[in-house]
């Protein structure tokens, strides 16, 4: 699995190039995130426009992913398929998270 | 037809495999939009390889879908390790009204399994794990 980073003023978009994030690609994603967190400033978004799919091995690495931030940081999220975002309202884990439809819909939002 | 079955060894690679299968055997029964039956088969077999099986690929899961009426009703098979206590987790969540550190980063599998099963039983025999239960459709085939 890859992540495309893009930056669009202050904020910087994580595109996951993957169509999965499940046991089999936690551990790379979370080594991944990990990078990009240390390298980039201001807002992160991660782009889930692309994934059909997560488990909950998956949504513990985007979890991770997020306490990685320091306090004043937090990991937003767009662009979550029915399934993906199933996963996280059932498991109420879409409270914990700022939630975007899309990559394009950050851009359009107020701060 | 009225199921799909199918017998792996235990890796990530095959699990994958298996649910390549039971997606396909969806679609040919037009219930391509189906999704809840994913997570619960996702994670019971994730399960199986880490924990049975410990991550061994000599293992061998025995998967058999039958499709009925109303709902999938699915066995699982596997020569691992029993559960604890011979029995399945809880699946309880736990609080999120805590400081980000001590956030939950696991726990979600047997939550999910839960939600999205009915007639869940497990029995141990013949040294063997036997799991079944039946996933609802979510809609109408067309």
């Amino acid at each position: 699995m890859q992540i495309d980073a893009m930056s669009d003023q202050d904020i910087t978009f994580l595109k996951v190039d993957a169509e999965r994030i499940d046991a089999s690609v936690a551990i790379k994603f979370k080594d991944l995130m990990r990078q990009f967190s240390a390298d980039t400033e201001g807002r992160l978004v991660l782009d889930l426009g692309k994934v059909d799919f997560i488990d909950s091995s998956g949504l513990g690495a985007i979890v991770a992913a997020m306490k990685l931030l320091p306090a004043d940081r937090k990991l937003e999220l767009a662009g979550l398929s029915p399934t993906v975002d199933k996963v996280f309202r059932m498991t109420r884990m879409d409270t914990i998270f700022q939630i975007h439809a899309s990559a394009e819909a950050v851009m359009a939002a107020p701060q | 037809m009225t199921g799909f079955e199918n017998e792996v060894p235990s890796t990530p690679e095959d699990v994958r495999g298996l649910l390549d299968g039971v997606r396909d055997a969806l679609a040919a029964r037009g219930r391509a939009d189906e999704a809840s039956w994913e997570i619960v088969l996702a994670e019971v077999l994730n399960n199986i390889v880490e924990h049975a099986y410990c991550e061994r690929p000599d293992g061998r899961i025995a998967l058999s879908v039958n499709f009925g009426t109303d709902a999938q009703h699915v066995t699982i098979v596997d020569q691992g390790q029993a559960f604890p206590d011979l029995s399945l987790p809880a699946g309880e969540l736990t609080s999120l009204d805590v400081a980000r550190e001590d956030l939950p980063e696991g726990g979600f599998g047997w939550f999910l399994i839960r939600s999205l099963t009915q007639n869940l039983e497990y029995v141990r025999k013949d040294n063997s794990n036997w799991l079944s239960f039946s996933i609802p459709y979510e809609y109408a085939a067309h």
